[in-house]
């Protein structure tokens, strides 16, 4: 009896430290930028969308609705991206995420992760995650800072064929092996 | 059986004081620090009507006036008030966390600056919009926007019809309010 009892915490313990996300563990840490929309910002938004006359910001308006969790995090030094990689390694197995494809070149590795949704260019979450390389020519750079990984992970109903719109919007590194990502996809 | 009843009164009156218990709220931090000379408090309310200078419906109308007024708290940290800024920072932080607050976005930028957007009520109607901002070179500030049952989308669909002229002399008055606090 005491054994199951035992075990039991001990499995209660691990399900609950797994929970934490990276981004909260990080969330007031300096080594790292970050960005993080609540599910309730996206639901605003979703409301708004029905006063939008402009057909092309109402299309835009219900894209970015249909997702619900939106976040990124840039980190600066080499521990915390050691952490985001092995976060996004327990989270593939965690989730049973499935590879979309892995750009390699010559400034940075991307990857991108996605859990299936209703049909095949909808997923339902989606993990990228870029790496740079150490010693590379072309550092990449966010206010004078040197990035070493980017982590951004979307939850919803999201469309690929739509969500390449939104990463060329915001100018993120990775948008354009999103962007191919789709067309592979696609296919 | 008296026992058990007396058990059970005695258990709805701590109920009762613990849910009492007045957490400290934003509008009751802005009342204490009225007279900190290390903070800068500025009210503005807000007359929204001249803005526009044609005919708005009744929704809109109802939106303009659902918005009352903005409160800006400020801190400016100085070099010898380190000790007060992480102080004042960790207050404002808890108050913030509370649940009645609900995040809407979390933005920061390594060491540098860090920031929230809030809100208070639901998503289609506000009591109160909050933003938060925090560098550890100037201080930080937080922004309210009070009202009551404020609609976001409708408030967005004003805000494409104001007129800008009238919108920049406006704001340059209320800007002109706080001008010199940032020598």
């Amino acid at each position: 009896m005491k054994n199951i009892t035992f075990i039991l915490i001990a499995l209660f313990s691990t399900l609950v430290m797994s929970g934490q996300s990276i981004f909260e563990r990080y969330a007031n840490s300096d080594d790292v930028s970050l960005v993080s929309i609540s599910p309730k910002m996206f639901k605003m938004l979703g409301q708004m969308s029905i006063n939008f006359d402009d057909p092309e910001a109402k299309e835009y308006m219900e894209m970015v609705s249909s997702i619900n969790n939106f976040k990124v995090l840039i980190s600066g030094n080499i521990e915390v991206s050691d952490e985001m990689l092995k976060w996004v390694k327990q989270q593939i197995s965690l989730e049973d995420l499935e590879e979309l494809m892995t750009v390699k070149d010559q400034e940075a590795d991307v990857s991108f992760y996605v859990k299936s949704g209703k049909s095949d260019d909808h997923v339902e979450k989606l993990l990228m995650f870029v790496t740079e390389h150490s010693g590379g020519k072309n550092n990449l750079e966010i206010n004078g800072r040197n990035i070493e990984a980017v982590l951004l992970l979307l939850e919803g109903d999201i469309d690929l064929n739509k969500i390449s719109k939104l990463t060329d919007q915001m100018n993120l590194p990775g948008g354009k092996q999103l962007k191919k990502a789709q067309q592979k996809k696609a296919l | 059986m008296k026992n058990k009843s007396s058990l059970w009164i005695c258990l709805l009156i701590g109920i009762v004081v613990v849910s009492c218990d007045k957490k400290p709220s934003l509008q009751s931090y802005y009342v204490d620090k009225m007279d900190d000379s290390s903070f800068l408090i500025v009210n503005l309310p807000l007359q929204l009507d001249s803005l526009f200078s044609y005919d708005l419906s009744s929704k809109e109308q109802q939106a303009l006036n659902s918005i009352d007024k903005l409160n800006l708290l400020f801190f400016r940290s100085k070099k010898d008030q380190e000790e007060k800024y992480q102080n004042e920072l960790t207050k404002i932080s808890t108050i913030l966390s509370q649940d009645k607050y609900q995040p809407l976005m979390d933005f920061k930028s390594f060491d540098k600056a860090q920031g929230s957007f809030l809100f208070e009520g639901d998503t289609d109607k506000v009591e109160e919009g909050i933003i938060f901002l925090n560098s550890a070179k100037m201080g930080f500030g937080v922004l309210r926007i009070i009202g009551s049952d404020m609609d976001p989308g409708v408030i967005m669909s004003l805000a494409k019809k104001a007129n800008p002229d009238q919108m920049k002399k406006q704001f340059g008055s209320s800007v002109g309010v706080l001008d010199g606090i940032f020598d």
